[in-house]
């Protein structure tokens, strides 16, 4: 008999100290738990807030538009930069730039410029009054008033021609009507001509006549200081 | 340049250049090579060099001329009568020399000669022209005028 009373005596001696730790456990929960409530409402209020509003972002947007018959988007003075092949920066741009609804529509340029620059800092400049560019090909179709204006050592040059087509991944310009050019040196004209950017190399091809002025008196008496018998 | 009689390839004077076909390649150190196929003919009033194609290599910096090479039915002559024919030609600006190989066939002041190899300095009007070893340069000069 006094073994039994001797157990209930522990057993609710334990459980009364189990029931104690328990009451603590709870009202330890009952503080941590809204804390922990607030902590996570704190930090996604925080992040779910950009640290400064990207103006210049914003304003890129700004010149966009719906056009006239809602059916497209036109988008004024676009600029895309972008790299060719062999990784050397280039730059499209036009004073507006009209496209379908869909993003993969063709771009309608309005007096395109593409803009490149070598690494010897030499400049060329293909610009027309009309464009259209297929993104997803990277052909830009220029029409009328074609121009490509190279700098070189011997001055600038500049092709002409009423209609080409730009392929900015491989830098290649093919003109499909006449070709004319002019430049300090002399003048050239051929049925059709195509500009391979990345390599500095032209073919003219079909009735090819090219006109070399004279040297200029000036350059003749440097050129004979150099040879040293002036 | 008129020198007396002799009428050559002038720097200073606008030369004309046509083809079916032409390359211009820029090279890296500011020089150019020009790639001519098909019916070319480069001509400065009074002279004229033809050919079925050519190459025409431009000094770095200064543009100028450097040294021409044609191959095939070339065919220079000018208004002071001299005309040549071959199968290749070069001229070096630097030595004003025009080299004439293959077939070469030679007229200058109403004679004619024939040879494989000839060198003609278009300053001073020199001409050499040379045989294949075993073949000789062979001439044929006007008759003149019995008294």
């Amino acid at each position: 008999m006094a073994d039994d009373r001797e157990t209930t005596e522990r057993e609710f001696y334990l459980s009364a100290r189990r029931v104690s730790r328990h009451s603590m456990r709870v009202r330890r929960l009952r503080l941590v738990t809204p804390a922990l409530a607030v902590g996570l409402l704190l930090t996604y209020v925080l992040s779910a807030t950009p640290p400064r509003v990207d103006h210049e972002f914003l304003a890129q947007f700004s010149g966009i538009e719906t056009t006239e018959d809602g059916e497209g988007v036109k988008l004024s003075r676009p600029r895309y930069a972008g790299e060719d092949l062999s990784g050397r920066p280039f730059e499209v741009a036009a004073q507006s730039a009209t496209r379908g609804q869909n993003d993969a529509d063709p771009l309608a340029l309005d007096r395109p410029e593409a803009r490149r620059v070598k690494p010897d800092g030499r400049t060329s400049v293909l610009r027309a009054k009309d464009g259209t560019y297929d993104q997803t090909a990277q052909l830009v179709d220029l029409i009328g008033d074609v121009e490509l204006e190279q700098s070189s050592s011997g001055g600038t040059f500049v092709l002409k021609t009423d209609a080409a087509k730009a392929d900015l991944e491989s830098q290649v310009v093919t003109s499909s009507t006449e070709v004319t050019g002019e430049s300090e040196r002399g003048t050239l004209r051929a049925d059709r001509g195509t500009i391979y950017q990345n390599e500095d190399r032209v073919v003219l091809e079909g009735g090819v006549r090219m006109t070399l002025k004279p040297r200029k008196k000036g350059s003749e008496d440097k050129q004979g200081d150099g040879d040293g018998d002036s | 340049q008129t020198e007396g009689t002799r009428v050559t390839f002038d720097p200073d004077a606008e030369t004309t250049f046509d083809a079916d076909r032409v390359e211009i390649v820029q090279g890296t150190g500011g020089g150019s090579q020009l790639n001519a196929d098909g019916n070319v003919l480069i001509s400065q009033p009074g002279v004229i060099l033809t050919s079925d194609s050519m190459m025409v290599f431009q000094a770095a910096g200064s543009d100028e001329l450097q040294r021409l090479v044609a191959t095939g039915r070339v065919r220079y002559a000018s208004v002071s009568g001299d005309a040549i024919a071959g199968d290749a030609a070069e001229y070096i600006a630097a030595e004003q020399t025009l080299t004439v190989s293959g077939n070469v066939v030679l007229l200058q002041d109403g004679q004619v000669a024939t040879g494989s190899r000839l060198i003609y300095n278009v300053e001073t009007g020199e001409m050499s022209l040379t045989a294949e070893p075993g073949s000789r340069v062979k001439g044929l000069l006007p008759q003149r005028a019995s008294r």
